[in-house]
């Protein structure tokens, strides 16, 4: 698949262009709602998966992520609403719905007396794989995520980035589209987060792919598109490209520059466009004898060629200078702020249950 | 089914359990061969299969505790869920693979009485009646050990809790001629029933509805027969509890009687155990 990170789904005329080879509607999520008793965990989420791409499920913990993906892989039944997989309804056919997904739950699902080879050996036979091609497809599997030289090994004794990759290897057995990975680099060493990622990139080549997260960077290595969750509801459904371009870019400056400070200010504030100009104590650069500013910019231009030169003129050595971006680490904070605290923890209570 | 069925039994040869299992019961039915028709001189091995029904008590709750509470324990339950099998095949398959771990040492008994044979006369249609009942017995104590390992992830709990129902369904004879015979004794005893029922429900499903018309059917019907023939409740309830367990049953096959009564008490129970087992792990999907 081919997928071009500046076109966005807004553009209506590109996104026809776009999905004409690769539009189909794999999940489909509608109104779907689940209560704990009184406690709301999803709350009317709804949205669509696509045929090919990755999808990232973002969302703080507790906001009702791991609750959604066990409803759409039929291990948790919705209260309200219908997800139908590839055509099947959830609850009218679990069955053909369950042979369409492979699910990495929070916590890999091992049995620790079995070795990765018994295990993907029964999971294959469990997934209805015929007989003569199970072989096969365990060894397909385990080459792919790299545990062969662990295969008689018992599961309880592999490490956790081993087990991790057992869990996922699980996942791919019986061949199916859709494949989900609740917080699958949770607990591993970076190392290991980077071979998952490359592993799950891999994976999202051939097929569709939802990973979960509360770790933003998470999502943004790996994904194409975002769906955030606060709160048990759906706050943001769109590419990470067009979350990013949907934020107002400021053209606000962070400079370090060598020389004394209200000099500094001084000649900032003379450039036009410059309304202002902070001491920015966030930041990182401790170069000694230079200050750190935040120039705020009013101006749509950008100013960082007049501030050099205006620098340059009063002798001030420009140590660093960068526009700053609104991340989406940003993003995520803006959309997810307005939860309420008392709240959030009830329901975090009620997931630990 | 079947590959579930593999696994659990692959599991119980994996670790000490299985094994144990059968030496133990092969054990005691050897001692117990010995003491009856060894050095006793009898011919009756159905009279020693049933001084052996006492040590299923011990050993099997003790095997049918991982059944289901090691997977909630692991989360491997849940995960069991999302496979494109059916609820009841994985509670059949993990009930075929104890069942299968009991067959063993039934089998191994059942040559007992052709050896026995060799030296003395044996009445090898009530034997095999006898062994066909001790099998039919270990299956119905299994369905319900493995039901209570469903409710737990503890398997020390679910262990000990088996223990505890298992003995209490041997003694129930025992407290059935405790009971007076009286139609109000009768009728207490159903109530208690019934709210017993209600609370096991209510515990299984977790919904006071349900839990409570379970316990109204059983206690509404009994209230009416107390009301307005409460001759026919006399001594009724001593007779339904020594006719449940499924030891009674048992005895009753010992006694040389194919009696399909007792065979057929045996086999609900399994079926009803079964069902509830299916329906405790449904159920955490709707939870």
């Amino acid at each position: 698949m081919i997928y071009n990170n500046n076109v966005c789904l807004h553009d209506g005329i590109l996104q026809t262009k776009r999905f004409k080879t690769e539009d189909k509607l794999l999940i489909e999520v509608t109104n779907l709602t689940k209560r704990y008793g009184a406690c709301t965990a999803v709350d009317n989420v709804s949205f669509k998966i696509r045929n090919g791409r990755i999808y990232g499920l973002l969302g703080p913990n507790g906001a009702g992520k791991s609750t959604t993906m066990n409803i759409i892989t039929g291990c948790l039944a919705p209260t309200e609403g219908t997800v139908t997989v590839n055509g099947y309804d959830i609850l009218e056919n679990p069955i053909e719905v369950k042979r369409q997904i492979g699910y990495l739950p929070e916590i890999p699902p091992l049995f620790p007396d079995m070795t990765p080879y018994e295990y993907l050996t029964f999971v294959a036979e469990a997934k209805g794989v015929d007989s003569e091609s199970v072989l096969r497809q365990v060894s397909e599997v385990m080459v792919l995520t790299g545990i062969v030289g662990v295969r008689d090994r018992l599961i309880k004794n592999l490490s956790k980035g081993y087990k991790q990759r057992v869990g996922i290897a699980q996942t791919m057995l019986g061949n199916p589209d859709i494949i989900i990975l609740d917080e699958p680099t949770v607990g591993l060493d970076p190392k290991q987060i980077i071979e998952i990622r490359d592993l799950i990139r891999r994976l999202g080549e051939k097929k569709t792919v939802i990973v979960s997260s509360h770790i933003l960077a998470e999502i943004s290595a790996v994904c194409d598109h975002v769906i955030i969750i606060s709160n048990g509801r759906v706050v943001a459904d769109d590419d990470i490209s067009c979350l990013e371009a949907s934020v107002t870019p400021t053209k606000d400056i962070s400079i370090t520059v060598k020389g004394d400070m209200e000099g500094v200010r001084e000649a900032l504030l003379a450039i036009e466009g410059v309304s202002d100009v902070a001491y920015d104590s966030s930041s990182l650069d401790k170069t000694p004898g230079a200050v750190q500013l935040t120039v705020t910019v009013t101006s749509s231009e950008d100013l960082r060629d007049a501030i050099f030169f205006a620098m340059a003129e009063k002798k001030y050595a420009v140590i660093s200078m960068e526009q700053k971006e609104m991340s989406l680490e940003s993003i995520f904070l803006s959309l997810t702020d307005d939860t309420d605290p008392v709240e959030d923890s009830k329901k975090k209570k009620k997931e630990a249950r | 089914m079947l590959a579930i069925y593999k696994r659990e039994l692959k599991a119980y040869f994996h670790g000490i359990t299985g094994m144990l299992f059968i030496g133990i019961l092969l054990l005691f039915a050897g001692f117990m061969v010995f003491t009856n028709n060894l050095y006793g001189l009898s011919s009756s091995v159905a009279y020693t299969l049933y001084t052996s029904e006492i040590i299923l008590i011990l050993i099997v709750p003790v095997l049918c505790m991982r059944s289901m509470a090691e997977d909630r324990h692991n989360k491997t339950d849940m995960f069991l869920l999302t496979l494109p099998v059916k609820t009841s095949s994985i509670v059949i398959g993990k009930y075929l693979a104890l069942l299968t771990v009991y067959a063993i040492p039934v089998a191994l008994i059942s040559l007992y009485p052709l050896v026995l044979g060799l030296y003395g006369e044996i009445n090898y249609v009530t034997t095999y009646t006898s062994i066909l009942g001790f099998f039919l017995l270990g299956a119905a104590l299994i369905a319900m050990c493995q039901f209570l390992s469903a409710l737990t992830e503890s398997q020390v709990i679910a262990a000990v809790i088996g223990i505890a129902a298992t003995f209490a369904l041997f003694s129930l004879n025992t407290i059935a001629s405790f009971i007076p015979s009286s139609a109000l004794a009768s009728f207490i005893g159903f109530a208690v029933l019934g709210i017993i029922a209600g609370l096991i429900t209510y515990f299984t499903v977790r919904n006071l509805y349900v839990a409570l018309a379970v316990g109204l059917i059983i206690i509404v019907p009994f209230a009416l027969i107390f009301i307005f023939a409460s001759d026919m409740l006399d001594s009724l309830f001593p007779t339904v509890l020594t006719l449940a367990s499924p030891f009674t049953s048992f005895e009753t096959i010992t006694t040389g009687l194919f009696d399909i009564a007792a065979i057929g008490t045996l086999i609900s129970h399994i079926v009803f155990f079964v069902f509830l087992t299916n329906q405790s792990m449904d159920k955490r999907r709707w939870a």
